[in-house]
């Protein structure tokens, strides 16, 4: 007997936008260009994660991000570090062995159901202090927060702003390069009725809107907003949110994100990176579209 | 016999604290790692077990009923550290969450560091000190503690079966010295493989992180120790494959383990 329990509720759901009329600056689709188009350090090892559900669902993108770095760190001839052997077959990855946590490591502060950027307080000691057994500095920090998604009066927008730039500065006090995750615009879900000319409009704000906080703040926009939207554009048949709530990622927008990161971060052409977690189920052809996405969306967006 | 020895007899330390002072808790924060947040977060499965045990049917939310949503989790995660790096956790109890106008009634504590071949002694002790000052915390702001056990580890292919009576006399005591409820998972994990060997609760590619059904006798647990419910006939399994017979089983085996741990409640 099937479960009769709906998981898109109460959870998973966005809720109903604010009605107030959005900033028109952030209405144009003539979209506001990032000031700031690559990282300082092009090769972080250290990444502090302050974010949600959209970075902790399936696993965790802080775990596919070490995985995939070591994936194509393993590619390289010339490369020195660890390698793993599991029955006679090098393996790229392995989840099992924590030891080479000293050199790439992703430090994680999520916060369940969806609370605001200004949640996590005071961040000095989470950018400056030891973390279990990593000795390096925090080279980045990455916020994703999706509360402005559904708060979008000029209020709220310049209150969060000033979360933004609080956060930055207490990076750069810290040596740490900040960088910000733009939301992206949910689709329909499963069996929804109802009105739904906004989500057209979403993408315009989402994207716009935080540029404008990385650029006011000198901090690095990771585009997700503009992958996921080049995604349904080309390839609306092949879902990478999860249906039941339009919102989060499945398994394919996981691994979509992670490369977006990934690229966004180092700058280093994604495609030929054979890097698909244990999921066996997504194909070179499909792994190949997704890298594509991701490469080409961020450069659309920083050119 | 040293600190660490003790826990590893065999002869179980009985919990002093059996059940929540609320026993209808509505608000919850978990302070947490990855056992938790895979598998979309055992946070999420509580909250959806509360309200397929309560046959609430839900419609979507608007925005301005959420402050009247009665039953709500909250988590704060991060990975693999010490239940210290949460520092002082005061500002996370007393603060109004995202659209919550209730207070929090229940703190849930859930951390892996103690769980290494080298743990010492003085960790042991430190660690204990840290979680009575959190418990302390939690009361000086009207939050009832609880903490987790966790289970024994699989290692090369083998259950690491005196890890079982460490980490079970460990969280006891844990939950003793500071007067909080221990959730017996580790409980509910070594009964349930026992019983059915074929049937994984964790991850093939670690042996360490919850599968699917692991996550859900996690919450299941939680969910019977928080209101001494038997949750048997909760027609809830996320959006999983999972059969009838597995989800009658886990339901069990949770609810049975929290009788087994609790004993005369």
């Amino acid at each position: 007997m099937p479960s009769t329990f709906n998981p898109a509720l109460p959870k998973g759901g966005t809720g109903p936008i604010s009605k107030d009329t959005i900033p028109i600056k952030y209405t144009t689709n003539d979209f506001i260009k990032p000031k700031r188009k690559t990282l300082d350090d092009m090769h972080p090892k250290q990444i502090a994660y302050f974010a949600t559900s959209h970075i902790y669902y399936n696993n965790s993108i802080h775990n596919h991000l070490k995985w995939l770095t070591y994936t194509w760190l393993n590619q390289s001839e010339d490369f020195e570090g660890r390698q793993w052997v599991k029955h006679g077959d090098r393996k790229p990855f392995n989840p099992q062995d924590e030891s080479y946590i000293e050199e790439y490591y992703g430090r994680v502060w999520f916060w369940g159901n969806s609370q605001p950027i200004m949640w996590h307080g005071d961040l000095t000691e989470r950018l400056s202090g030891k973390f279990g057994p990593a000795d390096w500095p925090v080279d980045v920090a990455l916020f994703q927060c999706n509360y402005l998604y559904n708060k979008r009066t000029i209020l709220d927008i310049n209150e969060h702003k000033e979360y933004y730039m609080n956060a930055f500065e207490q990076c750069r006090q810290n040596n740490v390069e900040p960088t910000v995750f733009m939301h992206a615009e949910r689709i329909k879900r499963k069996n929804e009725i109802g009105d739904h000319e906004h989500l057209g409009r979403d993408y315009t704000y989402l994207r716009n809107l935080w540029t404008d906080i990385a650029n006011l703040g000198d901090a690095l926009v990771i585009p997700w907003g503009v992958c996921v939207h080049n995604w349904y554009e080309k390839y609306p048949e092949i879902g990478i949110l999860n249906p039941w709530c339009g919102n989060h990622p499945n398994n394919l927008g996981t691994i979509l994100m992670n490369y977006t990161i990934f690229y966004t971060y180092y700058r280093v052409d994604p495609r030929s990176i054979d890097y698909t977690y244990i999921w066996d189920d997504i194909d070179k052809d499909t792994l190949l579209k997704l890298q594509t996405i991701a490469k080409e969306s961020v450069d659309e967006y920083f050119a | 016999m040293t600190e660490i020895q003790k826990y590893f007899n065999n002869s179980f330390i009985q919990p002093k604290v059996k059940q929540l002072t609320n026993n209808h808790p509505k608000q919850f924060v978990f302070f947490a790692n990855s056992h938790i947040y895979y598998n979309n977060s055992v946070h999420n499965h509580l909250n959806f077990i509360i309200y397929s045990w309560l046959g609430k049917k839900i419609k979507y939310i608007k925005d301005e009923d959420k402050k009247n949503l009665e039953y709500f989790v909250n988590s704060a995660f991060f990975n693999r550290q010490p239940i210290t790096v949460f520092g002082d956790i005061t500002d996370r109890l007393q603060k109004e969450f995202w659209n919550r106008i209730f207070n929090i009634d229940v703190a849930m504590f859930q951390c892996t560091y103690l769980y290494h071949s080298t743990i010492r002694n003085s960790q042991i002790q430190e660690h204990i000190e840290y979680y009575s000052k959190a418990f302390n915390t939690c009361r000086e702001n009207n939050v009832v503690p609880t903490v987790m056990m966790p289970s024994e580890k699989l290692v090369d292919g083998k259950w690491v079966e005196k890890d079982y009576y460490y980490l079970r006399n460990l969280f006891t005591d844990i939950g003793n010295k500071g007067d909080a409820l221990v959730i017996p998972v580790g409980v509910a994990y070594h009964n349930f493989r026992k019983k059915y060997p074929d049937t994984p609760l964790l991850n093939d590619w670690d042996n360490n992180h919850p599968n699917q059904l692991g996550t859900l006798l996690t919450s299941y647990t939680i969910f019977s120790a928080y209101y001494n419910i038997d949750p048997t006939g909760i027609d809830y399994r996320y959006n999983w494959d999972i059969s009838d017979e597995q989800l009658n089983a886990i339901q069990t085996e949770a609810y049975n383990a929290c009788k087994e741990y609790y004993l005369d409640k």
